[in-house]
């Protein structure tokens, strides 16, 4: 008999380990050798976000601290600063998913928007507690930009992951 | 914790997380004289595998840009476009290693120019973020790398070191907004300090100590050797603009480094900053 879709769908925690290793190799290495301080795209986050958004709630959270703390480690500078960021905004995304309309790529796109931003705006914010100063325009700019950025990716991962593996949690609505 | 209702165990979990990540942060702000283990056995593993990917992603930007280059080149010299159809694929990987040799080289002329002892290294990879400039080089402690060692390329001052393993180095980069190196400009004698403002454009803000400092768009900055980390006389850029301040009492100025920090991949250590001045 062939399996079902619900049977085929893959493990969100080997999905997960997966992504956690593809995306610190991109991130750290591929992207800014492949486009050099051009695209500030941070796929461990959108894995993050799009993982929060599908209601892989406690995965999505172990996977914000695990790859933040990733790249704090092998950076050596200000470390848990990254997991605390994604760990910010994920808590964020996972407190606002049940009430998504998930079967669209608009409003995860806007999640993903809006989470980069706090993520970015809580970075920042330790970054400016700890001395450090930035222009105010450069930052708007440049958190629009990575923002969008980032939506566009993230949705490109979340049509992979909710509509070709099928990774989203069931929800039966009774309205 | 039975007693206590699940929202309120997730309250107390949450606040955990931070205070503890809060904590690491701060203690990590500042220069480290060593890395921990976990830092050291990551890098360890994920050194080479960043290398291999870096020069994939480096070998696929030079074949890409050798053929953007090329497809103008090819309007501009139609009757040559048998001969170019040709070479392509040779042309795309040697405009590669053209750029590859020429930093090289200069690198080569910079180390012959140095009195003291100076290790060559090669970008491994890079912290992604937005706001601050770290990059990792694939040299360490194994070839007397240590925290605090000025790093620079055949364009001027690239960073310091901070931290460091056997086989690696991390390298705080000048525009990052934790760094300031000592300064001076060439033609007014001006000495001042230049940090990085975290605008990610190579950008420095040149703060001068004196009280009615003679600075132009146009003048040479150089480092002065006070700081005790960069020795004297290496490029740091060129002002492109002089802020007076209200009253032109607090003249600052921006420098524009000539190296280009995303973009930095070879660089030279200078592992005897006292002997690091120029011969």
């Amino acid at each position: 008999m062939r399996p079902s879709r619900e049977h085929r769908r893959p493990d969100p925690r080997i999905v997960a380990v997966f992504g956690l290793v593809a995306g610190v190799i991109l991130q750290e290495a591929l992207l800014p050798g492949l486009l050099p301080g051009t695209a500030p795209i941070e796929p461990v986050f959108c894995f993050v976000t799009v993982l929060a958004i599908l209601g892989h709630n406690s995965v999505a959270i172990a996977l914000a601290l695990a790859g933040g703390l990733t790249f704090d480690l092998l950076t050596g500078r200000l470390v848990g600063l990254n997991a605390l960021s994604y760990f910010i905004s994920a808590l964020a995304v996972v407190s606002v998913q049940k009430n998504l309309v998930k079967e669209t790529l608009v409003a995860p796109a806007a999640v993903i928007f809006a989470s980069y931003l706090i993520k970015e705006i809580a970075y920042l914010f330790v970054l400016v507690s700890l001395g450090m100063s930035f222009p105010p325009a450069r930052v708007l700019a440049q958190l629009v930009f990575s923002s969008a950025v980032n939506a566009c990716f993230g949705a490109c991962l979340y049509w992979l992951l909710h509509f070709r593996m099928g990774l989203g949690v069931r929800v039966d609505r009774d309205y | 914790m039975r007693g206590i209702p699940r929202a309120v165990r997730a309250i107390i979990a949450v606040l955990m997380v931070v205070i503890a990540l809060s904590v690491v942060i701060s203690a990590t702000s500042g220069d480290r004289a060593g890395l921990t283990l976990p830092e050291k056995i990551l890098r360890s593993i994920f050194s080479p595998i960043g290398n291999f990917f870096w020069n994939i992603g480096r070998g696929a930007s030079d074949f890409f840009g050798g053929l953007f280059r090329l497809g103008s080149i090819m309007d501009e010299n139609r009757r040559l476009k048998e001969e170019v159809e040709a070479l392509k694929s040779n042309v795309a990987q040697i405009s590669g290693l053209e750029a590859e040799n020429a930093r090289l080289s200069g690198l080569l002329d910079l180390k012959k120019q140095f009195k003291g002892k100076t290790v060559a290294a090669k970008v491994v990879y890079r912290d992604f973020g937005n706001w601050l400039g770290t990059v990792v080089i694939d040299r360490g402690s194994a070839d007397g790398i240590k925290p605090g060692m000025a790093v620079i390329n055949s364009l001027g001052i690239v960073g310091r070191v901070v931290a460091s393993t056997s086989g690696t180095a991390s390298i705080l980069l000048a525009n990052d907004p934790r760094n300031a190196i000592g300064a001076v400009t060439v033609r007014s004698r001006d000495f001042a300090i230049a940090e990085g403002v975290g605008d990610g454009t190579g950008v420095l803000r040149l703060k001068p100590f004196g009280a009615a400092p003679d600075i132009k768009p146009g003048d040479l900055v150089v480092s002065s050797g006070l700081g005790g980390v960069y020795p004297a006389g290496h490029i740091i850029g060129e002002v492109v603009d002089v802020d007076e301040g209200a009253y032109g009492m607090a003249k600052v100025a921006y420098v524009h480094s000539a190296v280009d920090f995303s973009r930095v991949e070879e660089v030279l250590v200078l592992v005897d900053s006292q002997k690091g001045n120029l011969k």
